[in-house]
């Protein structure tokens, strides 16, 4: 081959990311002995690392399509040769009427009531983006990461965000996802303890009121510090893995193994931090963790208390139980498109009890 | 450096496992990584919007509803342009009912033009330059060029989709790079 060719052929692997170590080196040699080319190479290496508008999601037409992509292929008919563009609006709405079935299975039981106390500081930061409760919303960070915050849930963010170590601070629940970036390691910090990682999507559930600090990783890794110990180890956790911190024990801490059972046993620790694995044949939208980004409430045996907040939530209203026996009672359920009113008679429907609604608060009593 | 880094084998690998056991996340996010780079690829092919949108959507359709051997695919990213393209060649055939052995000869592939503001004002003629010498390649030369640099395959990749060897894609990229660079160095010259 010509000297000449070599070196196009050297750059056109080296932009396509094929050229091995030896031919990088063997190209910047050619460049050395053809100086009158660099200007050539560094216009055509401009030119191939823009960043395309193609990478851009978020098309509505685009994301449209995938719920009927969705719905199509979750019907067991065979495609007829190619969906015929027209009978596109039927299968939509096929796919809307399915979303729109309720979905309810109530159980009730009884079980010891938890108090909820604990108070942290919310950091104040240049960016603070509010999700008032009853909405989610969407945020897209400088880096690219795509942050989904549920209802009642902040975060904040510095102007230095970007320049060696990529910053947030969340109260509440947010999904987030990382766009990589192994220089520049992306840490959230919650009252209690911080995540870091290098790209990925988890979820982080961290309600000021809770008494439980909650992690889910979907994908990658991620590693969580304790903020009130800092001599404890790092915990790492793997995909589909699930992270509880219990911020009422403080002090000490020892990572629990995998097995969420046997803990609380090894002498003087707790279990401050407990980690699960969860489910692997239950899709996303059914589990706890995600449901939300699916708009599902999930109700997983909880009680009264407990379930009275996920729904303060989620609908932005008050929830007063007057009757303290009430507390106890257990629910078991999936929300998807029901109004608080209609998810309040779902409830009667189990659980003996009545409700009042005066503007944004509801009182439960007997 | 290819755009496509951040999809790696052991992501599609975990992504097919998760799409296996249901995960409407992980499909979405398959979806939207490659759903405009198969449009744009069908279109090429077939040069109808809406056919190529029905071909794409077939594609996807075909993985969700088998979803249960997802990760019986070896290669998520060959698999998908691999199946566009023969679906997409599927629709001609039975448009035209003809054999079509060359299928780019014919075509008009479209370049994206990258949006980058800055860089813009600086390098506009030369970028002009470059890009009016990408439009002048012959078209099989073209669609490698276009699908390593805007999709990101790697040169294997691409050999396997059109079933060329990896050779003819280098002696191919080489091409593209040297008429790129030839029209590059016209317009250095005449801005000394």
């Amino acid at each position: 081959m010509e000297p000449e060719n070599k070196l196009w052929k050297l750059l056109a692997l080296k932009l396509s990311g094929e050229a091995s170590d030896e031919e990088l080196s063997e190209l910047d040699s050619y460049l050395k002995s053809f100086p009158a080319e660099q200007s050539a190479v560094n216009s055509i290496e401009k030119y191939w690392n823009q960043k395309d508008d193609l990478e851009n999601t978020g098309d509505e037409m685009e994301e449209e399509k995938f719920h009927l992509i969705l719905n199509s292929g979750n019907e067991e008919e065979k495609i007829a040769d190619a969906l015929p563009v027209k009978s596109g609006k039927l299968y939509r709405y096929k796919w809307l009427y399915a979303a729109a079935s309720i979905l309810i299975i109530f159980t009730v039981g009884f079980l010891i009531k938890i108090n909820i106390h604990d108070h942290s500081s919310v950091k104040t930061g240049i960016q603070h983006v509010f999700v008032k409760p009853g909405s989610r919303s969407q945020v897209i960070l400088p880096d690219g990461s795509v942050v989904r915050l549920n209802g009642s849930s902040s975060l904040t963010y510095s102007k230095d965000f970007n320049k060696n170590v990529r910053d947030v601070t969340l109260d509440g629940e947010a999904y987030f996802d990382v766009t990589k970036d192994p220089n520049r390691p992306f840490i959230v910090h919650t009252s209690n303890i911080d995540i870091k990682v290098l790209g990925t999507l988890f979820n982080v559930k961290s309600y000021q009121q809770d008494e439980t600090i909650e992690t889910t990783l979907l994908r990658g890794s991620i590693e969580v510090y304790n903020k009130t110990d800092p001599s404890a180890p790092k915990v790492i956790l793997k995909p589909n893995e699930k992270l509880i911190f219990r911020k009422k024990q403080a002090e000490s801490v020892v990572p629990q193994t995998k097995n969420k059972v046997d803990s609380g046993h090894s002498a003087g620790s707790n279990d401050e931090i407990s980690i699960s694995a969860l489910s692997p044949n239950q899709p996303d939208s059914l589990k706890e963790e995600t449901s939300w980004l699916y708009n599902r409430l999930v109700i997983d045996d909880d009680n009264f208390i407990k379930m009275a907040e996920k729904m303060e939530r989620w609908y932005g209203v008050k929830i007063e139980i007057l009757n303290p026996e009430l507390e106890n009672y257990h629910f078991k359920g999936i929300f998807q498109n029901e109004s608080i009113e209609q998810a309040l008679d779902a409830l009667q429907l189990t659980a003996r009890f009545k409700y009042k609604i005066a503007n944004d608060t509801i009182k439960i009593m007997k | 450096m290819s755009s496509d880094t951040s999809f790696t084998d052991l992501l599609q690998e975990q992504l097919l496992k998760q799409i296996e056991s249901g995960s409407e996340v992980a499909f979405k996010e398959v979806y939207h990584h490659f759903y405009k780079k198969l449009l744009q690829f069908s279109f090429i092919l077939i040069k109808n919007k809406e056919a190529a949108e029905e071909c794409v959507e077939d594609v996807f359709i075909k993985i969700w509803r088998n979803r249960t051997d997802a990760s019986t695919i070896k290669n998520l990213k060959i698999y998908l342009y691999t199946a566009t393209k023969n679906t997409s060649l599927n629709y001609l055939s039975s448009k035209a009912n003809s054999s079509i052995n060359k299928p780019f000869d014919a075509v008009n592939i479209v370049i994206t033009d990258p949006v980058c503001p800055e860089q813009l004002l600086i390098y506009r003629e030369t970028f002009e330059k470059i890009k009016s010498a990408i439009e002048t390649l012959p078209p099989k030369c073209k669609m490698i060029f276009k699908l390593i640099r805007e999709d990101g395959l790697k040169y294997k990749e691409v050999a396997e989709i059109l079933n060329l060897s990896p050779h003819t894609v280098d002696a191919q990229m080489t091409i593209a790079i040297r008429r790129i660079a030839f029209s590059v160095k016209e317009e250095l010259e005449k801005t000394k």
